[in-house]
């Protein structure tokens, strides 16, 4: 038997050090993948130990294995459906009688199991001495200590398992039970059909905690029968079957932990509660949670601005390099679909890596130290009056560095309704990427003094408008119960540099993955709709007049700018020839009672592909040199053409409208659908059309 | 048993510090549940760590402390617990 692959699935309690554990079995042999149909991530490895190939699935790390949370449901199907050879519990050695509770249901499945005991540091040095050879007699499971995050006792969780040392497990607490439920678990599952005893067991069990899946899989009278005797114990002992199965449980873990575990030192205050006192202070827990933010984002973006720069050089150097395949002056379609939609669309995505990269850092940080946790806790009262959870704001948080991330950081709420809730209102954090529309704006409209105050009042404008629809989404659409709020607040621990990378990297790879594939679609298409169809004859002959300038005895600095401006122009006419410049010109009706032109109507549709992208486009269709956010002639422009009002309008629609295509394709990953992408594309749309026209109206009333 | 009804309070408005017993949860199935996993049941021991206010609380329940919102402490019922007593079944 020298080439069987054995299959060994991960169990836990978040916070256990599951994860470390599993990436320490597996090494850098993993791949990450979907449940169908929902976002859990699958997380499979591999590793090879004694001659055996070993397959490790990491389920989701659960408290439990009810069929209340997507997680747990998915943890209990796995080893139900895929029947792991083995399944490796794994333990906080240093919190036993909550973590075995875990251990109870995944016995209850009749699993082949092992406990790691982890963290078993902990244990050592809070003075908890654990009798583990009277675990392993008492529960008749092999257990193996190990510190996952130090790397030990791998080789011995390894022997184990190819030494095929793990036990079938039963259910051990029905026999101590009371008389009422282990009677009502015997009598119901009796009248089921099952494999074997253990699984009608399970199954007796669940039915009597009231459990959806297992009741739609059974027959009618199977389950009016398990309620009748499910509302029979309720009223002998005045609590529900549920409650009570539950503490039958624990009524058998508490005696175990009595016999197994003798507590030498009783110092009740650990370092975890004495930081807590100071950052969960109902007074200053929130300024320290601003100041950590602070740091969080001025590290992001002091030294991400450098690499963002280097990014920059890269794609350009790149597109140069791409460019150089073509002799010079060619009019060659590949090369500017190569160049200017690929490598310019996919290109303007990645130049942001550096700081999602660094954002990400910051936040893997924050969340392995334990302190995420407690940021939901402190902020839970001020996001519940908005309507949204506690753990919303962080999510919310990360939408001022960029949409996409704080999309995929929804993920930390379990709830659908809370989450989708979240995410829909996400892209009105104004992000990084409108932060130039505004510096080209402000500027060209207003005096000093109204600029910083302006920002602010854009950058509020998005949250109140955020809370605003927060409230109506869940009270309308994602209507249901106030998700109850309850977590753990687990001890903190100094992450290790490994998990921290590895954290990182999972989830900037995952926006990688996506410039790669859906932004490189949309990037193309985008570009071919503004480029297309492309204008042959044009109004004036530029080359003749480009080569009459350079030919001319002006001073230097005049023939290039006098070149710029020709060669823009011959850009614009180019432009207001393609669908998107048609489209402009069409759209303009609708878009003037907001204040726009058909020029600022195109920039707003380029800033589609990315939001950044408003201020090169309006560079373009007023045909000036060089644009960014501190071109002076682009303001200039600006003055020219424009009221300060409809600078602002630009700005609100900017901010409230259309989220960027990376969003769309976020939205459109996170939430399985297309339908909710689109509801949040055109919903903003609609919203950004709203508020802009009132503004504009009233504010051409008032001036 | 002491278990009389002027006694019982929400855990919401319970005594910081003082060890409490949880004697109901108001709540469907699956609320009993998700406190069942983080170690609430009927009629264990747990003590405030923190106390609400205006946000969520902090108890003490077997070995780790878990964060509680408004509106389920105020569905938890608990009752002062004296270490000499025994616990019910």
């Amino acid at each position: 038997m020298q080439n069987e692959t054995l299959t060994i699935a991960l169990a836990g309690n978040p916070n256990s050090g599951k994860t470390s554990i599993f990436n320490k079995l597996t090494g850098a042999r993993q791949s990450v993948g979907n449940y169908p149909g929902i976002t859990v991530d699958r997380k499979e490895g591999h590793f090879r130990w004694k001659g055996k190939d070993v397959r490790v699935i990491d389920l989701p790390g659960t408290y439990s294995l009810t069929a209340g949370s997507p997680e747990e449901l998915i943890a209990r199907n796995v080893i139900l459906e895929e029947k792991p050879d083995i399944v490796i519990n794994v333990i906080d050695s240093s919190n036993l009688e909550r973590n075995l509770y875990l251990t109870m249901q995944l016995m209850e499945l009749g699993v082949n199991m092992i406990l790691a005991m982890n963290m078993w540091d902990a244990v050592e040095r809070r003075g908890l001495k654990t009798d583990l050879e009277k675990l392993e007699f008492l529960l008749g499971l092999p257990t193996v200590k190990t510190v996952g995050s130090k790397g030990k006792g791998i080789t011995s969780l390894k022997d184990a398992v190819v030494g095929n040392r793990a036990v079938q497990t039963s259910s051990p607490w029905v026999k101590g039970a009371s008389t009422p439920i282990k009677k009502a678990v015997s009598v119901l599952s009796a009248e089921l059909a099952c494999v074997n005893k253990q699984h009608c067991e399970w199954k007796a069990i669940k039915l009597l905690e009231s459990d959806r899946e297992v009741q739609k899989q059974e027959d009618e009278s199977i389950v009016g029968f398990s309620l009748q005797l499910a509302s029979r114990l309720e009223t002998q002992r005045g609590i529900s079957s549920g409650m009570l199965i539950a503490r039958a449980r624990y009524k058998y873990i508490e005696q175990l932990i009595k016999q197994v575990v003798v507590r030498t030192v009783s110092s009740r205050v650990s370092r975890s509660d004495r930081i807590d006192a100071i950052v969960t202070n109902r007074y200053i827990g929130i300024p320290i949670f601003l100041v950590m933010m602070y740091l969080v984002f001025s590290f992001t973006f002091t030294v991400g601005e450098p690499l963002m720069g280097y990014m920059e050089m890269l794609f350009k150097f790149i597109g140069n390099l791409v460019s150089g395949l073509w002799p010079a002056g060619s009019d060659s379609m590949l090369r500017a679909l190569i160049v200017e939609g690929v490598i310019g669309g996919v290109g303007g995505v990645l130049v942001f890596l550096p700081n999602i990269f660094l954002l990400f850092l910051a936040i893997a940080l924050l969340e392995d130290s334990g302190y995420m946790a407690r940021v939901a806790f402190i902020m839970d009262g001020l996001m519940k009056k908005l309507g949204l959870h506690g753990k919303s704001f962080v999510p919310l948080l990360v939408g001022f560095g960029c949409t996409v991330p704080a999309i995929l950081a929804t993920r930390t709420l379990e709830n659908r309704n809370d989450r989708f809730t979240t995410l829909m209102v996400a892209p009105l954090m104004s992000c990084g990427a409108r932060f130039p529309i505004y510096m080209m704006i402000i500027p060209a409209f207003f005096p000093q003094a109204w600029r910083a105050p302006l920002v602010w009042i854009i950058y509020l404008v998005g949250i109140l408008l955020s809370i605003v629809i927060a409230r109506f989404l869940r009270k309308k659409v994602f209507k249901g119960d106030e998700t109850p709020f309850v977590m753990e607040l687990p001890s903190y621990h100094i992450p290790t540099p490994v998990s921290i990378l590895r954290h990182t990297w999972d989830n900037a790879g995952e926006y990688v993955k996506k410039a790669g594939t859906v932004i490189l679609a949309i990037s193309v298409i985008l570009w071919v709709l503004s480029s297309f169809p492309r204008k042959k004859q044009f109004t004036v002959d530029y080359d003749s007049e480009i080569a009459a300038v350079t030919a001319s005895e002006l001073p230097a600095e005049l023939v290039t700018d006098s070149v710029t401006v020709l060669e823009n122009t011959r850009q614009m006419e180019a432009f207001t020839y393609t669908v998107t410049g048609r489209l402009g010109r069409f759209l303009e009706p609708v878009m003037e009672p907001l204040g726009f032109d058909w020029r600022v109507t195109t920039a707003l549709m380029g800033a589609i592909a990315a939001k950044e992208v408003f201020v090169s486009q309006m560079g373009v269709v007023f045909a000036v040199g060089e644009s960014d956010e501190d071109s002076s002639t682009l303001r200039e422009k600006l003055r020219e053409n424009y009221t300060p009002l409809q600078g602002l309008a630009m700005m609100l629609f900017a901010l409230i409208s259309a989220p960027c295509v990376a969003t769309i394709a976020a939205t459109r990953k996170e939430t399985e659908s297309w339908k909710w992408a689109m509801i949040q594309l055109f919903g903003l749309t609609i919203l950004a059309y709203i508020v802009t026209l009132v503004v504009y109206q009233v504010g051409l009333l008032v001036t | 048993m002491r278990k009389t009804d002027s006694t019982v309070v929400r855990l919401l408005d319970a005594p910081r510090d003082t060890p409490v017993e949880i004697v109901g949860i108001n709540g469907g199935t699956h609320m009993v549940q998700k406190l069942a996993a983080m170690g609430l049941t009927h009629h264990v021991v747990v003590r405030v760590m923190r106390g609400g206010g205006t946000g969520p609380m902090v108890v003490e329940v077997r070995g780790s402390r878990v964060g509680l919102g408004q509106g389920i402490s105020s569905r938890i019922m608990v009752r002062p617990f004296f270490s000499d007593e025994v616990v019910a079944n």
